[in-house]
């Protein structure tokens, strides 16, 4: 009985990676003050940008890095639009994701159902895995993305609170004015997050079609795009916070799916929603206090001069 | 040994000549100015004299057309602000550029720290600066918790980080109450004798005289003069400020007023934001009367209308119409016991731009006959209605089905004073009327408010404009700072008086209600 905790921290684990990938993109670029609803379309881009690279070269490493170009590519879309023509970005974002789920699957239109060839293999981390127990099960058999995830997310944090770059980018997303007054280039900054975002999505997306499920099936992210927008917000925008709240999320989805005999799994699915919504609800009743809630210009296009 | 004269050393900034336009209009012409160090110059002027352009041209936020610039000697050219702080010129903004969720630290950390934790040298800097002016800024605390004095200081302590030998204050006692203002001053004294210049944007005569060396004073974008504070007087000040009346071609009313209409007693009324806006103003208003409401803006104006027209609840007072209670009573309510409103913002409020012109001049009375049978719109009363307003107000249109945006600001104007004029109003709420019309289309908004008065309404006429006070109104309500400073008779009135009372000042004038 120990052991399935310890299992299904496990596939927890491996089932949050690219969760955690994309959220922490998406805290980067709502930090800067943009709202990116495409993380769903970056993914599955990302996706089959890194499985057609990888299958044709038969290297995973390179299918990767394609799937980060794609990602950063078609954020710099959502940038366009979003940042420098300061339409709606709401609209945007919903247009990028309906945009990528429709031409990752033309594209992927040859590929459907077939395996990939050289697939990225699951290590062994040395030391941990001897462990007792845990050691085998926790840390034998997880992807590098996994702990790579697990990595980026501490970077992250020390960037966005212990740097000046960190500091810029908060004082963009809280109120550009003040940068665009201490000279920053806000617009510029604002590009290059949400390019940032673009890519750290097409990481997830790229875990997927290249490690966890080496394979391209149409709408592969199966929504897990959305469950990152949740995620970004549920961790209140922080990506320390965002490790504990993927770890959580994909333990609802895999004790979804190991319960079903006993338990609906739609209750659990719908969890993760349900504490997003909850959260939304505690930065908004604490509004203005503290250093908790969303950045206070997120989802506002800048423009010198206006109030 | 010889002294060497003061005039000797160069003046921190030297504006000669600098020329600013917009479409339509000229914004900063031909301006002259200098400050030297050690001094504080005071600009002054009423709202869109030009200050707030001339502000940008000397912080780099828009570039001038014509004119030079030069600072410590040197001429200067700014494209951007990081030019002009390159240049050791400091702003601290009205609105305050700071991150509310950030601590004090972070937000003076922006303009330039290290790498690795940005705000770990602040506290050495900060304390020589602290010591010189004398006051303390807690490192730690978030802005949002701090009052609007002391996120000014974060501004002043931002600029002095960054050298400015030459500071900028925009209307900087507008946030804050008298005693952080007396602060303030003491820090700017400081500022004086350590021979930094100071720039003091304001449109307070008593504040400029008690805190500038010399003053400039701006009207309609030129300097009307500059004068050393021991060489002058609050009411020369203020004449230079409004300008000389011109004949207003003024049409004094034709019968004496009737009975009183409007009584608002002791009201109070509040900001959006909580503030309090309106502190306990008192004043009637007669049938076949105008009054004018006078004051600078943000005194209290917008608030009062919007109570009187139903946009807003009171928090205090009360309003009486015709005999009968009508504080909080809703916009509907009031319309049915004839108030009517021409907005400010005529675009925005005054119409719906979307929507034809036909049907715009239908609103508020579709409810009604003739427009309303039996809860269906009979349109064939609506182009009627539409074809007399368009003769009657001379509403150039292309048709009368026309999309209301199409029309220019005049037509726009006429549309809303045909909407609300049309049904034998009994009190007229009039916000800026003839703001941004060209000549003939104020002249007729000025003939209809007349026209409404001689044939016994009463108008409330909100104008930042002296003149058209002047010459409309009966008797001329002043505010300052949510309260009345007092009500003088339009015809035994000057622009300086008005002037002098827009700045606070209690002006002893036998007018009574």
């Amino acid at each position: 009985m120990d052991d399935q905790v310890w299992i299904t921290l496990a596939r927890a684990l491996a089932f949050s990676t690219p969760l955690l990938w994309a959220a922490l993109g998406e805290i980067i670029v709502e930090r800067s003050g943009v709202v990116n609803l495409g993380v769903e379309g970056m993914m599955i881009l990302g996706a089959i940008a890194g499985f057609a690279v990888a299958q044709t070269t038969g290297d995973p490493w390179v299918g990767l890095l394609a799937a980060m170009a794609a990602g950063g590519a078609a954020a710099l879309l959502h940038a366009v639009f979003a940042v420098l023509l300061r339409s709606d970005p709401y609209v945007s974002g919903l247009a990028l994701t309906i945009f990528g789920l429709g031409l990752s699957g033309l594209i992927g239109r040859a590929w459907v159902g077939r395996p990939l060839q050289n697939a990225m293999e699951p290590i062994s981390l040395p030391g941990l895995a001897s462990l007792p127990v845990v050691g085998e099960i926790v840390f034998g058999r997880q992807h590098i993305l996994t702990w790579g995830g697990l990595l980026a997310a501490l970077i992250l944090w020390v960037l966005l609170h212990h740097t000046r770059l960190g500091l810029i980018v908060r004082t963009v997303g809280e109120n550009p004015a003040a940068a665009d007054a201490a000279g920053l280039p806000v617009l510029r900054i604002r590009i290059l997050t949400v390019v940032f975002g673009g890519v750290m999505a097409g990481v997830a997306g790229g875990f997927l079609s290249l490690a966890y499920r080496p394979s391209w099936g149409q709408g592969m992210t199966n929504g897990l795009g959305w469950i990152a927008l949740a995620l970004a917000i549920f961790a209140l925008w922080d990506p320390l916070r965002a490790v504990f709240a993927a770890l959580l999320f994909g333990a609802f989805f895999t004790l979804a799916y190991s319960l079903q005999s006993q338990f609906p799994p739609q209750l659990l699915t719908m969890m993760p929603y349900l504490f997003t919504i909850l959260a939304l609800t505690f930065t908004a009743v604490r509004k203005g206090r503290g250093a908790f809630g969303a950045p206070e210009a997120l989802g506002r296009p800048y423009a010198r001069g206006e109030r | 040994m010889t002294v060497r004269a003061p005039a000797s050393t160069p003046p921190l900034l030297e504006v000669q000549n600098i020329t600013k336009r917009f479409p339509g209009v000229v914004a900063n012409d031909r301006v002259n100015f200098t400050v030297r160090p050690g001094e504080v110059h005071a600009l002054l002027g009423e709202n869109g004299a030009g200050k707030t352009t001339l502000m940008h041209m000397l912080y780099g936020l828009q570039a001038p057309d014509g004119g030079t610039m030069a600072v410590g000697g040197r001429p200067a050219r700014f494209r951007s602000p990081n030019d002009a702080r390159a240049a050791g010129i400091g702003l601290v903004a009205q609105h305050f550029h700071l991150a509310g969720r950030h601590t004090v630290a972070e937000n003076l950390a922006l303009a330039s720290s290290p790498f690795w934790r940005p705000t770990r040298q602040l506290q050495d800097r900060v304390g020589q600066i602290e010591a010189t002016y004398g006051f303390e800024l807690d490192l730690n605390a978030r802005v949002n918790q701090l009052s609007p004095g002391q996120q000014q200081r974060i501004e002043i302590v931002k600029a002095l980080l960054q050298g400015a030998q030459l500071l900028i204050l925009d209307e900087p006692t507008s946030v804050l109450t008298p005693q952080e203002a007396e602060r303030l001053f003491t820090v700017i004294d400081t500022m004086r004798q350590d021979g930094k210049g100071i720039i003091f944007i304001s449109h307070k005569l008593d504040e400029v005289m008690r805190i500038a060396d010399r003053i400039t004073v701006l009207r309609g974008g030129a300097v009307a003069g500059t004068r050393n504070v021991q060489d002058t007087t609050t009411s020369e000040l203020a004449r230079l400020m409004v300008g000389r009346s011109i004949d207003t071609g003024r049409q004094a009313r034709t019968e004496t007023a009737g009975r009183v209409r409007l009584t608002v007693q002791d009201l109070k009324a509040n900001r959006a934001s909580g503030e309090p806006a309106l502190r306990g103003v008192t004043f009637n208003i007669h049938a076949g009367e105008i009054l004018g409401v006078a004051g600078v803006a943000g005194n209290g104006q917008a608030e009062l209308t919007q109570v009187l027209t139903g946009l807003t609840e009171p928090t205090g007072g009360s309003v009486t119409l015709d005999g009968h209670n009508a504080s909080g009573l809703t916009v509907r309510e009031l319309f049915d016991r004839g108030v009517v409103h021409i907005p400010e913002d005529r675009n925005h409020m005054g119409v719906v731009g979307g929507m034809r012109i036909t049907e715009n001049l239908v609103m508020r009375r579709h409810r009604s006959r003739p427009f309303n049978r039996r809860g269906r719109l009979d349109w064939q009363a609506v182009d009627r209605h539409a074809d007399d307003a368009i003769r009657d107000y001379q509403i150039a249109a292309p048709s009368k089905h026309a999309v209301t945006r199409e029309l220019s600001g005049g037509n726009v104007q006429k549309v809303i004073l045909a909407r609300e004029l049309s049904g034998k109003p009994g009190l007229v709420v009039a916000s800026h009327p003839s703001y941004g019309l060209d000549v003939a289309a104020t002249e007729l908004t000025h003939d209809l408010l007349r026209q409404q008065r001689d044939e016994g309404a009463s108008v409330l006429l909100v104008s930042e404009d002296l003149d058209e006070l002047l010459k409309l109104a009966d008797r001329i309500l002043v505010l300052y700072q949510g309260e009345a400073v007092g009500v003088v008779d339009a015809e035994t009135s000057d622009r300086e008086t008005l002037g002098l009372m827009m700045a606070g000042r209690q002006v002893a004038q036998g007018a009574s209600a």
